[in-house]
């Protein structure tokens, strides 16, 4: 047994990795500094979906709703309340838990390519009603003045400062949902993904395992949308947009669904990407799409998730002896 | 009374594009389970092509419209060999979901880039002031298209029962294993069905720009309400794009006109969730296509 593979060098990794982007994020300019604060808060996003999509085979076309509610929860509650801004990221967290619950309810009863689509009609709706109810919202104009990232009462304006709470919690909810995906409640989630019947058959309760994870993954992305709401200080019914959807599964897919460092390492990826293609506006769009399409068709695994099954197949050659006898993506698991 | 008839005028014209919608629509999705989020996009492709070849070449409207079946086919006949065949492999909704959501965005964005997001007006290939017609206000250029839509609607019915490779198509539907012991190509009849479906948005697309304006995004809005289109019939059924697209068409022209036009499309949404709840086999029973 070598080095590369032991507990200590994934340890020596982990903590490589976190300093690095620490140090990334803090030691750079202003814009700099925003960029990695989105990254972070998308690292959020695309691991909320991945719980959903990658551990339980459901896929949710609305997750922007949640992201849209935390941000216009936040938003409102901070400056219209006074409330302050942790609090108003667990409340609006609480709240999306709640929304997320009944909003599951009523469509985890619909499977496969029902529950997509009504996942992606209630998103709509959110997105809707966030243009029109223009006393609430702000309408088309959008909400702004929102009080920046604070702590203990001391707001935090400069963006080198801001960049490390928004990292914590990001590392936070990582490592939640690495807990959760080897919990039991993990292993009935796959067993969901993988045969619904037999998976209740053995006795997983699946409709309420499908509802705690529906909404668990809604408050994350709930505590997504506040955060880039105090970040940027202003947000619009963008935030209930499909594009927001669309570059989450990016990140999801393009990592690696179903592990745990995959989407960290889409998000990071996949929010510098449109910094790296700002030459042309008009080529970005297109490369994102084709780089969505190209990355379904060749490699559904992602990068993480294919780099680690290469891996595991070499080890596997060289000591046949436990053969590994997953061939479904859902079981890549990348031991963090 | 007078404003009734235009919107009844108003509302069939709109339902007539959204029955032909959703026939390419609930083909693709019922029949080969693709759910095609970009159908639009072989609308918006349908309009643009057409655009071009009568008003940048100065070509007549029947070679446009030709020009825009043809583009839309290859185009989906590119695209089940390119991308969809290899992912039936998979057995799994969410892959064909994430690339046709790859596609549309790839397809909009060329469009912008060879088109510029200007919205564009072509003609329609007729002309005239507003006439009655029973209870009904309306334009020749409307009833343009409802007679267009309806032709292509009859058209796509035959073709589906009337000929061996409609026959093909159902049998390939019932039992895709079946078929292909009886000597079927199953995987030409798959990349036929797409073509088909693409085929018919695209002269939707063509049928909606003698009337409205275009621009490369339109296709996401007439994704979403094709799908609502298809929830509403019932999967992979023929009868029900077509009551589901008219129902849809004029609930949406009255509701826009006596109720308020900024929750338009919300309304058809909460429809949609209502019937997916209620009645997820849609509302004019079970699908008949499929069991025939």
């Amino acid at each position: 047994m070598t080095f590369l593979g032991t507990r200590s060098f994934r340890v020596l990794c982990a903590v490589g990795g976190v300093v690095v982007l620490l140090l990334a994020g803090t030691m750079s300019g202003s814009y700099q500094s925003q960029i990695a604060s989105l990254a972070a808060i998308y690292v959020i996003m695309a691991t909320s979906l991945n719980l959903l999509l990658g551990y339980s085979g459901l896929l949710s076309l609305g997750h922007q709703a949640f992201f849209g509610l935390g941000a216009y929860t936040s938003a409102i509650l901070c400056t219209e309340l006074g409330v302050p801004m942790l609090l108003g990221v667990v409340l609006s967290a609480a709240l999306a838990l709640c929304v997320g619950w009944l909003i599951g309810r009523i469509t985890l009863r619909l499977r496969a390519a029902f529950f997509v689509i009504a996942t992606f009609a209630v998103a709509e709706i959110f997105r809707l009603i966030a243009l029109n109810w223009v006393e609430l919202t702000g309408g088309p104009m959008g909400y702004s003045g929102i009080p920046p990232v604070s702590l203990f009462g001391q707001e935090i304006i400069s963006p080198q400062a801001v960049y490390p709470v928004v990292f914590v919690i990001a590392a936070l909810v990582v490592v939640v949902v690495a807990r959760l995906a080897g919990s039991s409640l993990g292993y009935s989630l796959r067993g969901l993904a993988e045969n619904e019947n037999l998976a209740r058959a053995v006795g997983i309760d699946t409709a309420r395992h499908a509802n705690i994870v529906f909404s668990l993954s809604g408050a994350m992305a709930a505590i997504a949308g506040s955060l880039y709401a105090h970040t940027l200080g202003f947000v619009s019914p963008e935030v209930f947009g499909f594009p927001i959807m669309i570059n989450t599964l990016l990140m999801v897919i393009g990592g690696g669904i179903g592990t745990v460092l995959g989407p960290v390492i889409g998000a990071v990826l996949f929010t510098q990407l449109p910094e790296a293609l700002r030459f042309s506006d008009e080529w970005r769009l297109i490369i994102f799409g084709l780089v969505l399409v190209l990355l379904v068709r060749f490699m559904p695994r992602g990068l993480y998730g294919t780099a680690v099954r290469a891996y595991q197949q070499r080890k596997a050659q060289r000591a046949p002896e436990p053969a590994p006898s997953d061939t479904d993506r859902t079981e890549v698991h990348d031991g963090a | 009374m007078a404003e009734l008839g235009q919107y009844l005028g108003n509302g069939l014209t709109l339902g007539c594009i959204y029955a032909l919608m959703a026939i390419g629509l609930t083909l693709v999705f019922g029949y080969m389970n693709v759910v095609n989020f970009a159908h639009g996009e072989f609308y918006m492709v349908g309009a643009y092509l057409a655009f071009t070849i009568t008003d940048i070449l100065g070509l007549s409207f029947v070679l446009g419209l030709l020009a825009a079946i043809v583009g839309a086919i290859v185009l989906g006949v590119l695209v089940d060999i390119g991308i969809l065949r290899k992912l039936r492999q998979y057995d799994d909704i969410a892959m064909p979901i994430l690339a046709t959501i790859g596609l549309s965005i790839l397809l909009q964005n060329l469009a912008i880039l060879i088109w510029n997001p200007v919205p564009k007006t072509a003609g329609s290939p007729v002309s005239g002031s507003s006439i009655d017609l029973l209870v009904m206000r309306t334009t020749p250029q409307n009833i343009f298209i409802v007679v267009a839509a309806a032709v292509s609607v009859l058209l796509a019915f035959l073709f589906m029962t009337r000929t061996r490779a409609g026959l093909k198509m159902r049998a390939t539907f019932q039992d895709p294993m079946a078929s292909w012991l009886m000597g079927v190509n199953v995987r030409r009849i798959y990349a036929m069905t797409f073509a088909f479906g693409a085929a018919m948005a695209a002269i939707g697309g063509v049928l909606i720009s003698t009337v409205f304006q275009m621009t490369p995004t339109m296709g996401a809005v007439a994704t979403a309400k094709s799908f609502v289109v298809v929830i509403l019939g019932g999967l992979g059924s023929f009868p029900g794009a077509i009551l589901g697209g008219l129902l849809l068409g004029l609930v949406e022209s009255f509701g826009a006109g006596y109720l308020s036009a900024d929750y338009e499309d919300a309304f058809g949404l909460l429809v949609l969730l209502v019937v997916l709840l209620l009645r997820p086999r849609g509302l004019f029973g079970a699908p008949k296509a499929v069991q025939e």
